[in-house]
């Protein structure tokens, strides 16, 4: 904003208060005599038609509708002002922040659709911030005006948890959103995004969160170490839902709540050391033998996959990104001091990457030259490294608690370039 | 200390270098009702013999609810109420105690018992930012949730906005 603009501001309510004084006295040294004189000839004007200077009044920005592959969203649940989440936009070339967005009490994630034309946030309110009525809503995002564009009001059942990207999910064809429920009964809250409308309510007892399986289908993870497949109508109803036998110990060896998607596949880390293979290409759920991401070596000295967003994957060059600390088994969730990368092809680690600072969740984004992304255990700062984990910058002042990372998807329109 | 302290420090200092961020500890079974009544759960059951060693006879911070190595506290995930307003078994005025909660079973260093300790979230104002207490031993992901620490269990509650944490002893743990 101008000097002169700043003066024009402040001084017209001065003004108008001066009924009768015609003359330019207005207070303050640096005030241009043809300015006063303007606003004495004319009274109380619209600031907003002056061309005073080549600054126009009342600019927005708005970002360019395609996303670049290096932005980069930050959820916060602000743990210290839960009712004011936020989801941050980052540039990750620069560091620099686009916009943000307000996403309400308790926030989890933001759900990125392949078109990129919106974006979509499950949330909480109260009426009066922290009482009153609770209404819980998916709000629709106009990703480059970062403004809300509509919203779908949901049962008011959105579990509240310490943040995972699983607490929602997109079908495969960005058609129906999956809200996680916990009352404490587990239920999905299913919502048509394109006719904006809920759909149906999905129990899956004994089970929990929601990861996409196709087009019409999601599963949720289950306390005895199987999944439920939970399969939609075309219409966003329930269809069917089965569960699958176990496939990891849910005590002895739990896996961590977030995957890592490779085409029809998800990929999960355990406590002790494996990658769970999720294969939903067929009808039924196939769980392929799972490999070790550890030597004997490394397992003997207690290294670990762990933090809120352990796992990251460049689904292109199928390298597998894990977020690597040492400790006893309920460590799992302390920060990595180390990012280990692996082929996913020959299923060989090829590099271990030293951290600027312990860092608690990572992602990488999906184009040709990706940059890994770290959000630091004081999660108020994002540490910025070049796929090989060369260290290229930081980002101060991420947030108020700043949880997970999130990056654009490259597919088609508002999607990002490669 | 506030959430951002806490955060920074855990990894250093807490011995058990609780880097989690969740509010519920991870050694709980599930409650259900305000009663009290404990489902029959795997871990752990109660008996009629409530009563443990006053604290007063445990020296050091182990002895002293205000502080997160109070003994009770072996489960804790979340800010002591002690610090808000409450104590160590009641909830800041204006808050509610949640219904639901989760439980740990914790050793009392004076008689060397296990005991059971509900951990009834105080709900309804915003989080109270003061003496974040985080350790975690037994805590399992959220497709687990009667031990999962990083669940809010304010969800029984009428409101489920979070404030801070009691730790009340239900009895003696027979396992």
């Amino acid at each position: 904003m101008s000097v002169k603009r700043v003066y024009l501001l402040f001084v017209l309510p001065f003004l108008w208060g001066c009924e009768g004084e015609r003359s330019p006295a207005a207070p303050g040294p640096s005030a241009p005599a043809e300015l006063g004189e303007t606003v004495a000839e004319t009274g109380f004007r619209d600031i907003s038609k002056e061309a005073l200077s080549k600054d126009v009044y009342g600019k927005v920005e708005t970002l360019p509708e395609r996303a670049h592959p290096h932005w980069v969203w930050v959820a916060d649940f602000a743990g210290s002002a839960m009712p004011d989440g936020r989801a941050y936009l980052y540039d990750g070339d620069t560091g620099r922040m686009l916009g943000m967005l307000n996403t309400g009490y308790s926030f989890n994630a933001l759900n990125l659709p392949t078109h990129y034309r919106e974006v979509y946030s499950a949330e909480t309110y109260y009426s009066r911030t922290t009482r009153g009525q609770r209404t819980d809503v998916v709000s629709v995002y106009d990703p480059f005006k970062l403004t809300p564009v509509a919203e779908v009001e949901i049962p008011p059942k959105r579990a509240s948890t310490i943040p995972r990207l699983a607490d929602s999910a997109l079908t495969d064809d960005d058609r129906f959103l999956s809200v996680f429920n916990l009352t404490p009964a587990a239920s999905l809250s299913i919502v048509d995004v394109v006719e904006r409308k809920f759909t149906a309510e999905i129990m899956t007892p004994g089970c929990a969160m929601t990861y996409a399986a196709g087009d019409r289908r999601f599963f949720a993870l289950c306390g005895d170490g199987s999944l439920m497949l939970v399969t939609l109508t075309d219409a966003g109803a329930q269809a069917a839902i089965e569960k699958s036998a176990p496939f990891f110990d849910a005590h002895k060896d739990p896996i961590l709540e977030t995957g890592a998607r490779l085409g029809d596949a998800w990929l999960f880390v355990s406590v002790l050391g494996k990658i769970h293979i999720v294969d939903l290409a067929g009808e039924q759920p196939a769980f392929p033998e799972p490999w070790s991401y550890l030597t004997a070596a490394e397992r003997e000295a207690n290294w670990r996959a762990g933090g809120l967003q352990p796992i990251a994957l460049h689904e292109a060059s199928q390298r597998l990104y894990l977020l690597m600390g040492q400790g006893d088994f309920f460590s799992y969730e302390d920060p990595g001091p180390e990012i280990w990368v692996y082929d996913l092809k020959t299923r060989k680690q090829i590099r271990k990457i030293k951290t600027r600072q312990p860092s608690l969740s990572i992602a990488v984004s999906q184009d040709e030259a990706p940059l890994l992304y770290a959000i630091s255990e004081n999660l108020n700062q994002l540490d910025i490294y070049d796929g090989a984990g060369q260290y290229l910058r930081s980002v101060p002042e991420l947030g108020i608690m700043a949880a997970l990372i999130q990056t654009p998807p490259l597919q088609a329109e508002g999607g990002a370039n490669r | 200390m506030n959430f951002d302290q806490w955060f920074q420090g855990k990894a250093r200092s807490l011995a058990r270098r609780a880097a989690r961020r969740g509010f519920l500890r991870k050694t709980g079974l599930l409650l259900v009702g305000a009663s009290g009544a404990v489902p029959l759960l795997p871990v752990a059951r109660a008996n009629a013999a409530p009563e443990a060693p006053d604290d007063s006879a445990i020296a050091g911070d182990a002895g002293d609810p205000s502080k997160c190595d109070y003994w009770r506290n072996c489960g804790m995930d979340g800010f002591l109420c002690g610090c808000c307003g409450g104590s160590h078994v009641s909830c800041p005025p204006g808050t509610e105690m949640a219904p639901m909660t989760w439980i740990g079973v914790c050793k009392n260093p004076a008689d060397g018992r296990d005991y059971i300790i509900a951990y009834n979230d105080c709900c309804g104002k915003s989080t109270c930012n003061r003496c974040m207490c985080n350790r975690n031993e037994g805590d399992l992901p959220n497709y687990f949730p009667p031990k999962s620490n990083d669940i809010n269990w304010c969800m029984g509650a009428s409101n489920n906005v979070y404030h801070c944490t009691t730790t009340l002893l239900l009895g003696l743990s027979v396992k």
